[in-house]
């Protein structure tokens, strides 16, 4: 995903003269080129992500198009009263590409994690929030949101289904129909989703943007009141969203995520991946259980 | 009374009124930049020239300069701080003549920062003027945004500090002169409530970003604002101290 960002925004910062790349300490290297070319409108701000962003803000209301890239943790939980402020309350237009996402980084530690990316995010109002599974997918997803207006975090993976669907900004996919349960299925977890459903009679809803949430899709196509939730980061950041499209209904509900108490043993992220509960067996498991 | 002072007072009179009939405001923190306000608006900036409040305590002395001049309309100060207003007490982005939401500290200069930038990038000639308060220095960004700042050579960005010693309250940050001037900046020093000090200061040519040092009284134009600016931090005017106050403002020209 991350070449695919550096072609994409390369294409945008020589087409768009409103367009301004804010790097944070991060990639300075692949952006050389462009660098060199628009100095005015690519640059390192340096090491000071809260100030990035409020400055990011200043670029907005002088009608530039910022797009803001550094390590997820630090942008999310360093600025996020300047992400709530700045841009959420303020609504300005504003891009956020996040770099490291969950446990990317597996090997840097505790300071280089942010599994609770999403669910911080969902608490800023007009935020939203792509989570692609593949780069073709955050291609289509980023050039049909960067400039709508609002701010947006789109959450760069290492993780990448090999599966590809043509996505909507706003609107998830139906992946198939069944008849006895849904599984809902948040970016970059679908391949593992599609190998642990296997043959079973259940319908699979594919999530690419998770704010704003496509309510209608979820409300029009669930399977019975039986639904399997799996993010690729802390459970639950969607939960809200999937009973309060369902409000009224009785549910029974079993989630796949990553526990806020889960540990990450360093290594590699495929290493990790079974005792983040990830992996195809847990899945498998936990669909297994719901559907009983 | 010069032109200057007069519209000092005037206004002042009207945020006493306001607050004593809302029971809202905090004074002192607007009192402190009036002059500073008046100077900006009344004979400095050009239309084209743009201002961003960062202490958003004073957003009330900024919302009776935008209504005096028919940026806001005519009485809607009266609505300060009541029920479905759109004047809360920190000013937010949306009403006419607020760039930037405030009422977290530290937010303001980097916003101001980015927006300078962005006006050069659209090869625009105006300029930035901003007010912060010496209370939230302590907050990092301001010290980042004014690295950036250099960096980027903005040298139409004014940064005012309105320093009337709230930061005493906190880590006291002393030989702030020497502390702009090692970020780079062009520093001046002056009373912020001298008019021809201010207009003096914000006429000053400058290449590199410039940090006016402008030394004021929490609470300037009333004795009790100035001798209890901490008691009087929040604390709206009941009739009676409305009264004194009015006379105190009165008393002080």
């Amino acid at each position: 995903m991350i070449d695919r960002f550096v072609r994409v925004l390369e294409e945008i910062l020589a087409k768009d003269e409103r367009s301004a790349l804010v790097l944070s300490g991060i990639r300075q290297y692949s952006f050389r080129k462009s660098m060199e070319k628009y100095p005015e409108r690519v640059f390192d701000i340096g090491i000071m992500e809260s100030t990035a962003v409020g400055f990011a803000a200043g670029l907005a209301a002088a009608g530039m198009i910022p797009f803001l890239h550094t390590w997820t943790p630090f942008l999310i939980e360093r600025a996020f009263e300047q992400l709530k402020l700045d841009f959420g309350s303020q609504k300005l237009e504003g891009n956020f590409i996040g770099a490291g996402a969950s446990y990317d980084l597996t090997e840097l530690g505790e300071s280089h994690y942010c599994p609770e990316d999403i669910a911080i995010l969902k608490q800023i109002k007009n935020m939203q929030i792509v989570v692609p599974g593949t780069a073709t997918e955050w291609e289509q997803l980023f050039l049909q949101s960067y400039q709508n207006g609002s701010p947006t975090f789109y959450r760069l993976s290492n993780e990448v289904n090999h599966t590809e669907n043509v996505v909507v900004f706003g609107r998830a996919n139906i992946i198939q129909k069944g008849n006895k349960g849904t599984v809902v299925v948040v970016g970059p977890l679908l391949d593992t989703v599609l190998k642990a459903v296997g043959d079973k009679d259940v319908t699979i809803l594919y999530y690419t943007t998770v704010e704003p949430f496509d309510y209608t899709l979820l409300r029009e196509n669930i399977s019975g009141n039986r639904i399997l939730i799996c993010e690729p980061y802390n459970k639950s950041a969607v939960l809200y969203n999937i009973i309060d499209a369902l409000r009224g209904e009785f549910l029974k509900i079993e989630m796949v995520g990553i526990d806020i108490n889960a540990k990450c043993c360093l290594g590699n992220y495929q290493d990790n991946i079974p005792a983040l509960g990830l992996d195809e067996k847990t899945i498998a498991s936990k669909l297994q259980k719901l559907l009983q | 009374m010069t032109t200057h002072e007069k519209k000092v007072r005037q206004l002042k009179e009207r945020m006493l009124e306001v607050s004593y009939k809302n029971q809202q405001g905090f004074l002192p923190s607007a009192f402190s930049i009036l002059d500073i306000l008046v100077t900006l608006y009344y004979e400095i900036m050009e239309e084209e020239d743009q201002f961003v409040l960062s202490k958003g305590h004073a957003a009330f002395g900024l919302y009776a300069v935008l209504e005096d001049k028919g940026i806001l309309e005519k009485g809607e100060l009266d609505t300060f701080g009541q029920y479905r207003s759109r004047l809360s007490l920190m000013a937010e982005r949306g009403i006419s003549g607020v760039l930037f939401s405030t009422g977290s500290l530290g937010h303001g200069l980097p916003e101001a920062v980015g927006m300078a930038y962005g006006n050069r990038a659209k090869k625009r000639e105006n300029r930035v003027f901003t007010v912060i308060g010496d209370g939230e220095l302590n907050e990092g960004t301001n010290w980042e945004a004014m690295l950036a700042a250099y960096k980027f050579g903005l040298d139409h960005l004014v940064c005012i500090l309105d320093n009337n010693h709230t930061t005493e309250q906190g880590i006291d940050l002393t030989n702030l002169r020497r502390k702009f001037e090692a970020f780079n900046w062009h520093v001046e020093e002056i009373n912020g409530h001298k008019e021809q000090e201010l207009a003096d200061a914000l006429n000053q040519k400058h290449h590199v970003p410039y940090m006016i040092i402008a030394n004021t009284i929490k609470g300037k134009g009333c004795s009790s604002f100035e001798q209890q600016a901490g008691l009087w931090h929040s604390k709206a005017p009941n009739e009676e101290e409305y009264k004194m106050l009015l006379k105190e403002l009165n008393e002080n020209d």
